[in-house]
C-alpha cells in the first residue's frame, strides 16, 4: 500500500515538475554561429550575427541580422526582435571584432557575455577583422557564398595546420588576456577584393588588450616556432642568397619542410635584465628549388645558409615583439619560472621589461631528405 | 484518495475468495476400486465419464472355450492403432489365452484397480482391459498421438549446430537431450501440475554438477503451483520466476536440445513441459541472453567480436531513441554543427515534437512486427513491404518524420533484433519507450536517471536466487573469460562461477599442449 502511494505521488511529481522549462526544440532556435561586432565614433557597438535558415523553402541559406546596442547582451534582445526562433549561443563558431575595436579598447569586457551563460560555446575561434563589419555583412548575404561563419572557423583551423595563423578560442583568449607571462594573439583576416575572405596573419595585442602589431602569414610561422605550436611537417619558403645566372634572376626560391624540432629555452638574469637563449634543432625535407645547385655535395653549406637564414627571419619577428612591448611567446612564463624574485618585480611591467632582455636565437639545421632526383 | 479506499476494498474482497477449489483431491480421497463384475464396472465407467464418444469400447471372448467376456475400453485418437491391432487385440483373440501379460506384447503393462488411475491413464492414451471376475485391469501402454516431425525451430536458427529442435512430446525432448548426455547423471524429477491438465514436468540437471540447493528451490516452486494447467512453458516461467513484474526475462526458453545440453553442462536445470516445444532453462544471468550456442562453434575472434555488437546493440536500441529526443530537445549543443543544420531543415517542416515523432515510429515499428508475425508468411510479407513505405521515405515526405528518425528508429530496431534471445530483445524494446519519456522531460539528466535506475534494478534481480548480474555484481573475474568476449575453448576449463557448480572444472587437457 505503502509503494502505490509512493509510486503515484512519484508519477504525479514527474508528470507536473517535468524540467520542460529549457526545452526548446532545434528548429525553433536561431542558432548564432558568427557573431561580429564593430564600434562606432560614439562608442555604440555594431552587432551582427549570422544563423543558418531551416527552411528548405528560401534559397538563402544563411540570415544576417545586424543592429546597434550598448551591448552584445543588448544587441542580443534587440536582434530577438528579428527573428522567429530564440537566439542561443552554443555554436558559435567564430566571434569577430572590427580591428578598429582593439585599437582603441580592451575587447575582453565587450565580450564578457559570452562568458557568462556555460550554454556558451568557448570552442569559438576570435578573429580579427582588417575591414568593416558592413563589409563581412556583405559578403555573408552573397547568395554565391558558403555559409561564412562555418567558413571562417575552418578557413582558421586549416591556415592553423600549415602554420599561417594562429587558431584562439574564447577560451584560450581568456588565458591569453589573464596570463601575466603572455600576451593574446589572435587570427587577423583581411577582405580582398570585397569578396574574398582570406588569413592576414597574427594580429598582436598587448597585455590591456589594445591591437599593438601583425605578423603577415608568412611570419606567422617563426612565432609558432618560437611558442613551440608549430604543426609538423611546417611548410617554409626562404629566398637563399647566392650568386645565379642573369636567366635566372629572382628565382632563388627553396622551400622545404620542418619535420623534427627540437625545442629548448634558457632563460636566465644577469647585470640587470633577462637573458633568453632559444635553441631549435630542425630536421628539413626539401621539397622545392628554383635554381641549379648539386645538394649532395653543397649539403654543409646549404644547411647552415638556410639555418642562417632562418635565424635572420626569427630574429626580425623578435625584434617586432619587442619594439612593440608584448610578448606572444610566452617568454614571460620561462622568467616566472626561472627567476622569480627578478619576474615578481616586473611582471606588471613585463612588455618593458622583455623589451630590454637579450633574446639569443640559435638554429641548427640538418637535412634529412631532398627528393627521388639527385 | 478515492482510488485508495477502492483498493482497500478491493484487497479486502479478495482475501475473502475461497482458495482455488481446495484442489478436489485435499485431502486425498480413497480412490474407488474396481469390482470384480464387469458389468459393475463398464456401468461404472460409463456414469463416470457421460458424454465422451471418443471412449471406444470392444468386447472380447477370452479362455479355452471363449466363456470369459473382457472389455478392451480405449480412447480414439490417442492410442496408436497400429499397436492396438497387432499387439493387443490380434494377440488376444487369437491365442484368446487369460494370461495377458503372457500374450499381448506390450512393453508396459500396468495392473491397476484404482478407477482414479484407470482414467487418468485412459486420457493418456493407455488401453484398459477389464476381464471378467477380475478386480484388476490391465492398462497397455498404447500411446499414439498426432504428433509432428523433429524439425529445426524457425525461431532460433543456427548456422552451425544441431538442426533438430523440440517437438510437443516430453519423452521425445528428453530423448533428444539424452543424445548430448547419455550419462548416468543426467538424472530428472517429474512433477505434474495444474488440477485439469496434470502438465508433466521433467525437471532434468546433472546431478554431480548442479547445485542441490537450486534443484531444491525449483521444484518446491513448481510443487506450489494451484493452476488448472499449464498449456505452455511460458505459463511456467511467469508462476515460478524471482521478479514477475520485471519486464527482463529471468529464464531462457530454448527449443534446442544443444542448448538445453550445453546450459546443463554448466550446472543449469532445465524443465521439460508436456506439450509444449520450449524448454525452460534456470538460473540465467543478464549476461547469458547475449550468448549463443554458435558463438563456441565458431572462431572465437568472430564470436568475440559479434558477441560485442550484440553489446552495443543493447545499449543503442535502449539509448538511441532517447538520446536524439533529448539532444533535439535538450542539449543541441552535443550535435556536431553540420548535423544541426541538416537535423534542423529535416525537422522544420515536421509538425511534431521529437518525442511524438520517435514514439509514432516506435509503435509503428512495432505494430509492423507484431503483424508480421500473426500473419501467414505471403501476408506478412506484403506487412512488410507496406510498413517499409510506411516508416520509409514517405512518411517524410509527408511532413510526419524528419530523416534523421527513420535512420534512428530503423537503427534502433536493428539492434534489437540482434540480440538472440528474443524475449531480451522484446524486453529491451519495452524499455525504450520509458527512456524515450524520460529523456523528453528532464533531457540528458532524465537519460541517467533512467539508466542508473534500470542498472540498480538489474543488479537488485535474481534468478532462481542467482544475482541477476553475475559476474559483474557479484564481482566474478574468472567468468568473464566468457562475458564480453569469448576466449578460446581451451582456456575455459571451468564451468561458471555463477552457477555455484559442484564440480568446478570442465575439462583438462584439451589441446596437445607442448611439454615444458
Amino acid at each position: 500500500m505503502m509503494r502505490a502511494i509512493l509510486f503515484t505521488i512519484l508519477i504525479v511529481f514527474c508528470i507536473t515538475s517535468s524540467g520542460c522549462m529549457d526545452q526548446l526544440d532545434i528548429e525553433e532556435e536561431t542558432l548564432t554561429l558568427l557573431l561580429a561586432f564593430g564600434m562606432n565614433d560614439e562608442q555604440k557597438l555594431t552587432v551582427l550575427q549570422t544563423n543558418p535558415i531551416f527552411d528548405k523553402e528560401i534559397k538563402s541559406k544563411t540570415q544576417a541580422l545586424m543592429v546597434k546596442s550598448d551591448s552584445i547582451r543588448d544587441s542580443k534582445i534587440k536582434l530577438n526582435t528579428f527573428t522567429n526562433g530564440k537566439i542561443v549561443g552554443g555554436k558559435i563558431q567564430v566571434v569577430v571584432m572590427e580591428k578598429d575595436v582593439v585599437m582603441r579598447q580592451n575587447p575582453l569586457p565587450l565580450m564578457d557575455v559570452l562568458y557568462r551563460d556555460p550554454k556558451n560555446s568557448l570552442n569559438a575561434a576570435v578573429i580579427v577583422l582588417d575591414s568593416s563589419i558592413e563589409n563581412l555583412k556583405d559578403i555573408v548575404n552573397r547568395p554565391d557564398r558558403p555559409r561564412i561563419s562555418v567558413y571562417l572557423k575552418e578557413l582558421v583551423e586549416t591556415n592553423q595546420e600549415t602554420n599561417r595563423t594562429v587558431e584562439t578560442t574564447l577560451r584560450s583568449f581568456y588565458y591569453q588576456m589573464l596570463e601575466k607571462g603572455k600576451t593574446p594573439s589572435l587570427t587577423e583576416v583581411k577582405i580582398v577584393r570585397d569578396d574574398m575572405i582570406g588569413i592576414a596573419g597574427i594580429a598582436l595585442l598587448n597585455e590591456s588588450g589594445i591591437y599593438k602589431t601583425k605578423l603577415s602569414e608568412n611570419e606567422s610561422v617563426y612565432l609558432l616556432l618560437l611558442q613551440d605550436e608549430a604543426m609538423l611537417p611546417a611548410p617554409i619558403s626562404i629566398p637563399i642568397p647566392m650568386k645565379l645566372p642573369e636567366s635566372n634572376a629572382g628565382k632563388d626560391k627553396l622551400s622545404f619542410d620542418i619535420m623534427k624540432i627540437k625545442h629548448t629555452i634558457k632563460p636566465e638574469y644577469y647585470s640587470g635584465r633577462f637573458h633568453f637563449t632559444i635553441q631549435l634543432d630542425m630536421t628539413i625535407s626539401l621539397t622545392e628549388k628554383m635554381f641549379l645547385l648539386n645538394v649532395q655535395s653543397q649539403l654543409p653549406a646549404l644547411e647552415k645558409i638556410i639555418a642562417q637564414k632562418i635565424k635572420n627571419d626569427i630574429e626580425r619577428v623578435v625584434q617586432k615583439i619587442q619594439k612593440h612591448r608584448i610578448d606572444p611567446i610566452g617568454l614571460g612564463i620561462y622568467a616566472r619560472a626561472y627567476s622569480y624574485p627578478q619576474w615578481k618585480e616586473v611582471k606588471d611591467n613585463w612588455g618593458e621589461e622583455l623589451a630590454r632582455a637579450d633574446i639569443e636565437i640559435e638554429t641548427k639545421v640538418k637535412v634529412r631528405s631532398f627528393g627521388v632526383i639527385k | 484518495m478515492e482510488i485508495f479506499r477502492y483498493l482497500r476494498k478491493q484487497r479486502k474482497l479478495q482475501s475473502q475468495i475461497v482458495p482455488f477449489e481446495a484442489m478436489e483431491g485435499d485431502p486425498p480421497k480413497e480412490s474407488p476400486q474396481l469390482s470384480n463384475n464387469l458389468a459393475e464396472n463398464l456401468d461404472y465407467l460409463k456414469q463416470n465419464i457421460p458424454n465422451s464418444p471418443d471412449l471406444m469400447f470392444r468386447t472380447l471372448r477370452l479362455g479355452e472355450d471363449r466363456q470369459e467376456e473382457a472389455v478392451l475400453v480405449y480412447n480414439d485418437g490417442m492410442v496408436d492403432k497400429n499397436s492396438l491391432n497387432n499387439n493387443v487385440i490380434r494377440p488376444l483373440i487369437e491365442t484368446g489365452s487369460l494370461d495377458i501379460l503372457q500374450c499381448v506384447s506390450i512393453a508396459n503393462i500396468k495392473l491397476s484397480s484404482s478407477w482414479d488411475e484407470i482414467e487418468d491413464r485412459l486420457y493418456r492414451g493407455f488401453t484398459l482391459l477389464i476381464v471378467d471376475r477380475s478386480s484388476m485391469a490391465y492398462l497397455f501402454e498404447t500411446q499414439g498421438w498426432p504428433q509432428r516431425a523433429i524439425e529445426e525451430p524457425q525461431s532460433e536458427t543456427s548456422i552451425n549446430g544441431a538442426h533438430q529442435g523440440f517437438s510437443e512430446i516430453a519423452t521425445q525432448n528428453i530423448a533428444l537431450i539424452r543424445r548430448h548426455l547419455p550419462n548416468k547423471q543426467l538424472q530428472m524429477s517429474k512433477v505434474n501440475v495444474g488440477i485439469r491438465g496434470k502438465t508433466e514436468i521433467s525437471v532434468l540437471y546433472l546431478a554431480d554438477v548442479c547445485h542441490p540447493s537450486f534443484i531444491h528451490e525449483f521444484l518446491e516452486r513448481i510443487r506450489r503451483i494451484e493452476i488448472d494447467s499449464i498449456i505452455n512453458t511460458g505459463e511456467l516461467a511467469e508462476c515460478i520466476e524471482d521478479h514477475p513484474y520485471s519486464p527482463l526475462p529471468q529464464f531462457q526458453l530454448t527449443e534446442r536440445p544443444d542448448n538445453v545440453a550445453s546450459h546443463l553442462l554448466q550446472g543449469r536445470i532445465a524443465a521439460v513441459v508436456d506439450c509444449s516445444p520450449n524448454v525452460l532453462i534456470s538460473p540465467m544471468t543478464f549476461f547469458s541472453y547475449f550468448q549463443t550456442l554458435d558463438d563456441y562453434s565458431s572462431r572465437w575472434y568472430v564470436s568475440s567480436f559479434i558477441r560485442l555488437l550484440r553489446f552495443i546493440g543493447f545499449l543503442i536500441s535502449i539509448l538511441l531513441p532517447a538520446l536524439y529526443i533529448s539532444a533535439l530537445s535538450f542539449h543541441y549543443e552535443l550535435i556536431p554543427l553540420e548535423m544541426i543544420i541538416t537535423i534542423g531543415e529535416s525537422r522544420y517542416k515536421v509538425a511534431f515534437p521529437p518525442l511524438l515523432e520517435a514514439l509514432m515510429m516506435e509503435l509503428a515499428l512495432e505494430m509492423i512486427r507484431e503483424a508480421g508475425i500473426r500473419l501467414p508468411a505471403p501476408i506478412g510479407q506484403t506487412v512488410g513491404i507496406v510498413g517499409g513505405i510506411v516508416i520509409g521515405q514517405a512518411a517524410v515526405e509527408a511532413g510526419i518524420v524528419s530523416n534523421i528518425m527513420v535512420i534512428v528508429v530503423s537503427l534502433t530496431a536493428i539492434a534489437s533484433f540482434i540480440i538472440p534471445s528474443k524475449e531480451m530483445g522484446a524486453a529491451i524494446r519495452l524499455i525504450q519507450f520509458p527512456m524515450m519519456l524520460m529523456a523528453a522531460m528532464f533531457g540528458m539528466i532524465g537519460i541517467s536517471i533512467g539508466i542508473m535506475s534500470l542498472i540498480g534494478y538489474m543488479v537488485s534481480m535474481k534468478s532462481l536466487g542467482t544475482p541477476y548480474m553475475t559476474p559483474l555484481a557479484p564481482f566474478r573475474l574468472w567468468d568473464w573469460r566468457d562475458l564480453l568476449i569469448r576466449l578460446p575453448i581451451w582456456r575455459m576449463d571451468f564451468r561458471p562461477q555463477s552457477n555455484k557448480p559442484m564440480q568446478k572444472r570442465r575439462q583438462g587437457n584439451i589441446r596437445h599442449k607442448e611439454d615444458n
